[in-house]
């Protein structure tokens, strides 16, 4: 199997070989799913997460592999099928931006500010008018996925609100602040490659893969 | 001095100093400050009057510290000892216009200062700097305005290239750009692009350090007023091959799902707003 340096993987087969590509779909779809989740899990379980935050890794983990399910690994075309990976901008981000941020990187500390929050705060008017307009041009973080978008605040800011919280409503750290990318899917790439290439691929298959290797 | 920072400190050169080589800007007429509370002695150092934005004084930028290199020998040879430290990048007057000869003083690349214990007043100064910030650390982005670039070695491959012995060294390298404008953010990406593709640099072994000293004076300068005894060391590691760049890929970075609520400025901050990537591979072949 041949794969570009890049962080997609291609290979492209020949017609006659469409036999071997529907074996290969269900060998890289079991495979991939479990590849994937691992890369996720582990290179994310390195961030410290404080408790409570929205953008922690575990919420976001079955929508993530949702959308790797989706993902088409295969295309055909006139000359046969091309297998590839997910890179980051072939990939559907809706509704994960907390994880793309984690992929990205990002300049700076931040902290969170539920919507719901932010909501309830504007109508009991805790935060100084002065200083509405200011969160309001913060950036909001879509996450569908936990019930809540929230925005992301300066430091600066998320102290100054804090004094105006209970307890239980404090505003908690950006688990990706400050962070260099981690690439989950270029390492979820990277396993898929040393899956098709490892003895988890038997029998016949295993030998028609290895005519097409270089 | 290990391989891998062999790399990475050739690389930032290489970087610094001739793909960005464009990016080098010069100021006129300076006032120089006297700042009594560094100053010890005889010794006075006197600071440059910087009054825009992006100091010169910051991270990552400074004074330069070479002449053009463009034609410039950039590997020792039999006839060749180094590159010496510049002579017509930095001139410095006394108060009635009259340039003061380098003899007189030396220059603290890093903090933009000139450091002297003659009988002189520094007044004013020509410089060059360098405009695009390079950094080597991701943290000390949010310390410095942009533009900046952060150089990133990151994961190492190494394996077999010929029959019998040989390493071929694969780095994984990331190249951070960090611009003020798309504008400036889209010419610092593709300047980069442009100048690893195809191209290589010298694995440099630095057998006499960086070219700058941690006090910001240029290598060996401390205590000798002599430039051309102490030129940078451009000695390659022996054994090996020139740093190839391979797989070059580069892209812009778009923060996703920024609702904007009728406001225009939605970005995080200002360092974030306008980004992008320069990744490629560092080749290395060593017999």
């Amino acid at each position: 199997m041949v794969f570009s340096n890049k962080h997609v993987a291609v290979q492209t087969v020949k017609k006659e070989t469409r036999s071997l590509v529907s074996d290969l779909v269900q060998t890289l779809i079991k495979n991939g799913k479990v590849v994937y989740r691992d890369a996720f899990t582990e290179l994310l379980s390195e961030v410290l997460i404080v408790e409570g935050s929205l953008a922690n890794p575990a919420l976001y983990e079955e929508a993530y592999m949702s959308r790797i399910d989706e993902y088409p690994f295969f295309v055909e075309t006139e000359e046969g099928v091309t297998v590839s990976g997910p890179d980051i901008d072939s990939f559907n981000w809706e509704g994960l931006s907390p994880i793309y941020m984690a992929v990205e990187g990002l300049v700076g500390t931040y902290y969170e500010l539920p919507e719901t929050l932010y909501s309830t705060l504007s109508d009991r008017n805790l935060i100084p008018k002065d200083r509405i307009d200011d969160f309001i041009s913060m950036p909001m973080m879509t996450a569908d996925v936990v019930g809540t978008n929230f925005f992301l605040i300066s430091e600066e800011d998320a102290l100054m609100l804090n004094r105006y919280l209970s307890d239980d409503d404090k505003l908690v750290v950006f688990p990706f602040s400050d962070s260099p990318g981690i690439d989950i899917l270029a390492e979820g790439n990277n396993r898929l490659k040393m899956v098709l290439s490892s003895d988890k691929i038997t029998g016949p298959l295993k030998s028609k893969l290895s005519r097409y290797s270089k | 001095m290990n391989r891998l920072r062999q790399e990475d400190a050739s690389l930032y050169l290489y970087i610094k100093d001739i793909v960005l080589s464009d990016y080098i800007e010069k100021q006129e007429w300076v006032p120089l400050n006297y700042v009594d509370s560094v100053s010890i002695g005889d010794t006075k150092v006197y600071e440059i009057d910087d009054y825009f934005e992006p100091s010169p004084k910051t991270r990552g930028r400074g004074l330069v510290y070479f002449d053009d290199l463009t034609n410039e020998c950039l590997v020792n040879t039999t006839t060749y000892s180094g590159t010496p430290e510049q002579s017509d990048r930095i001139k410095v007057y006394t108060a009635a216009g009259v340039e003061i000869e380098d003899l007189q003083y030396v220059v603290d690349y890093i903090d933009c200062r000139i450091v002297t214990d003659q009988l002189i007043t520094p007044a004013y100064i020509d410089y060059h700097w360098y405009y695009v910030s390079v950094l080597d650390e991701w943290g000390d982005v949010k310390t410095t305005p942009p533009p900046a670039i952060v150089v990133d070695l990151d994961s190492t491959v190494k394996t077999g290239f010929q029959l019998g012995h040989g390493i071929k060294s694969i780095r994984r390298c990331t190249l951070h750009i960090f611009g003020s404008d798309p504008a400036e953010r889209n010419d610092i990406r593709e300047l980069l692009h442009d100048g690893l593709y195809l191209k290589s640099c010298p694995l440099y072994s630095f057998p006499e350090g960086v070219v700058l000293d941690s006090d910001g004076l240029f290598n060996g300068r401390k205590g000798n007023m002599d430039k051309a005894a102490t030129p940078f060391d451009r000695t390659t590691v022996s054994g090996v091959s020139r740093m190839q760049f391979e797989n070059i890929e580069s892209r812009n970075i778009r923060m996703p799902d920024i609702i904007s609520r009728g406001m225009t400025d939605t970005m995080l901050s200002s360092i974030n707003a306008y980004r992008a990537v320069v990744t490629f591979d560092v080749i290395v072949y060593q017999e």
